[in-house]
């Protein structure tokens, strides 16, 4: 008779090597999109996709995937990888399993679109066209997002911070309010502080093609003059910024762009200004808590500088990131200073802690 | 050559120093002698009699599966209880301990193996299940999905102790692993476990069962010589008499 422990160790090595004798599979594996969702996914999604099953397995309220907010805005990447390591690597319930040992990256491909399809409203644009976001170029997919923008001047102190607040509307649509803060400091004795010029602005995504390959959006905001032109922190009249904005997909790389109008509305002497904005960039993985890394070439009519910048997402759920740059006059460099910039960005409707 | 003697001697010397080395711990192996603790472990609480009712995938799991929680025989023996020998080092570089989800219940249900070491989880059921395993102190440690049957997948257990294993689409299915560095086997079906290679000296033993909690008991391994010891456990963990013979 063996003993507990040699006993143990022959069980062990007979079921193992029992592992490696072909098992006769006579069951039908599925094999269409929706064939895999109701064998896999409907027991805790729900066979229409709602989560609101008849007998609930699992403590945690499953997403909604008819909810077209919840369906669109993250991209295939951010599925793929919670399809295949679970909910924990995104900051999501545990009790979402990892099938990455179990299923191919085509199967899996499947389901990511066959439960986009629960989205029954085609003109949400996928999240696939939802990039990372630059310091300066106004991205063209909506968002709900609070961004605090801080910049600072090189050579002297002026600083200057802006909060923006972005909520999406409707499918394609988002509005937003923008509240700078600012301290101007002309000479190292006198220095003025307070409130800039606050902007109101909406965005609307004109076209995504389904390909997910490229975004293009037109914006406007009202810059208003709440500054104080005397103490430098305004410019003392209203200001009408209509932008074009567009995002392109390339293989690893993004590439987003801004075209925009400053129109004074009143005040003599004052010109339009030409602003333009390109990033290119690319994240180095498909998790929310991503590194990426980008440059921008900011244009403001004839003055040119570019802006190395880093992002990390700060949460596992992508809830927090924050990027880092630096902005280098290469064109008209007399009339600019370098700044080291930034921005801390909330997506107000994620969750910022992971599940347990 | 005049570098190189030098060099020779001292090989020479390695070489009868590492030959006289490992006669000598030939020799000690061959000389060490050690027990066996063999014994059974009870308890006066009846066994789980009524099936579990099964709430989904009925057409594979069936209208019921049998509790498993505390399995008793007709003698009062329990099974699935592991007893550890504290402070008695389990061996390394075991094979994967084997899970299978079968019948809609993780076969076995109580297994020992060490922090570290490899689970291989499959099913022979042609339904998705789940192996979602937590720590002692609630942590998930991974879920995988296993959905459909002869597929095997193999994880790390990545924390010391016990390891509780459960199936986030049928609920009432549950397993345990106890990892740990300390030897230990779980009790056969009627209660019995035997622990061989013992060195002499004076143990704890310690006895978990799911549902009967812990219990410790001092237990004193003689040189060739089998150490018996029966352990009545109650349902505090409490040992309410014991024997060494």
């Amino acid at each position: 008779m063996l003993d507990g422990g040699r006993r143990a160790v022959f069980v062990r090595v007979a079921s193992f090597v029992t592992l490696l004798v072909p098992i006769s599979v006579t069951a039908q594996v599925p094999s269409t999109p929706r064939e895999m969702y109701t064998a896999w996914c409907a027991g805790c999604h729900a066979e229409d996709g709602t989560g609101q099953v008849a007998v609930r397995t699992v403590t945690v309220e499953p997403m909604d995937f008819t909810d077209c907010s919840v369906t669109t805005p993250e991209p295939d990447a951010d599925w793929e990888i919670v399809i295949a390591q679970g909910g924990p690597v995104a900051g999501l319930s545990s009790q979402m399993p990892g099938y990455g040992d179990a299923l191919g990256q085509d199967q899996i491909h499947a389901l990511i679109g066959y439960i986009r399809t629960f989205c029954s409203e085609p003109s949400w644009p996928l999240g696939n066209l939802n990039f990372s976001v630059p310091i300066f170029t106004e991205k063209a997919f909506p968002e709900n997002e609070v961004k605090i923008r801080p910049s600072v001047s090189h050579n002297d102190d002026d600083l200057k911070i802006k909060a923006v607040y972005e909520r999406r509307v409707g499918a394609r649509g988002q509005v937003e309010v923008s509240v700078p803060w600012q301290m101007n400091v002309p000479d190292s004795v006198t220095a003025s502080t307070g409130l800039g010029d606050v902007s109101l602005g909406a965005k609307y995504v004109l076209h995504a093609d389904r390909a997910s390959t490229r975004i293009f959006s037109g914006a406007v905001e009202v810059k208003m003059p709440s500054g104080s032109e005397s103490r430098g922190l305004g410019g003392g009249t209203t200001v009408l910024e209509p932008s074009l904005l567009a995002g392109f997909a390339l293989r690893h790389f993004t590439l987003q762009t801004q075209l925009k109008l400053e129109v004074p509305i009143k005040g003599a002497g004052e010109a339009t200004e030409l602003i333009y904005n390109i990033h290119a960039g690319r994240d180095f993985s498909g998790l929310p808590s991503a590194w990426s890394l980008g440059v921008e070439l900011n244009g403001v009519d004839d003055r040119l500088a570019l802006t190395p910048q880093l992002r990390k997402g700060l949460t596992k759920t992508g809830a927090l990131a924050a990027a880092w740059g630096v902005r280098i006059p290469v064109v008209n460099r007399q009339h600019q200073q370098m700044q080291w910039v930034g921005y801390l960005l909330w997506e107000y409707r994620d969750p910022v802690r992971a599940a347990p | 050559m005049g570098v190189s003697r030098p060099g020779s001697c001292r090989a020479v010397r390695a070489a009868v120093c590492g030959v006289v080395l490992l006669g000598i711990g030939a020799a000690v192996s061959m000389g060490a002698q050690t027990g066996v603790i063999a014994g059974r472990v009870t308890t006066a609480v009846p066994g789980s009699i009524e099936p579990l009712t099964v709430t989904t995938n009925v057409d594979v799991c069936g209208e019921t599966v049998p509790d498993e929680s505390v399995l008793v025989d007709a003698e009062g023996g329990l099974a699935n209880a592991v007893v550890t020998v504290v402070g008695l080092a389990a061996p390394t570089g075991a094979p994967p301990i084997l899970v299978s989800n079968d019948g809609c219940r993780f076969q076995p249900r109580v297994q020992v193996s060490r922090p570290g070491e490899q689970i291989a989880l499959t099913s022979a059921d042609d339904v998705l299940h789940t192996s979602h395993a937590y720590a002692e102190d609630g942590r998930s440690l991974f879920n995988v999905a296993i959905p459909m049957p002869g597929l095997t997948i193999t994880r790390q257990l990545t924390a010391r102790g016990l390891i509780r294993l459960v199936c986030d689409t049928h609920t009432w299915m549950r397993g345990f692993v106890m990892a740990s560095v300390d030897r230990a086997v779980v009790s056969a079906a009627d209660g019995s476990f035997r622990i061989e290679d013992v060195p002499p000296g004076t143990y704890e033993l310690r006895i978990w069962h799911e549902q009967l909690g812990v219990a410790f008991h001092a237990v004193t391994v003689a040189t060739d010589g089998v150490t018996e010891v029966r352990v009545d456990m109650q349902p505090s963990g409490e040992v309410v008499s014991s024997r060494d013979n």
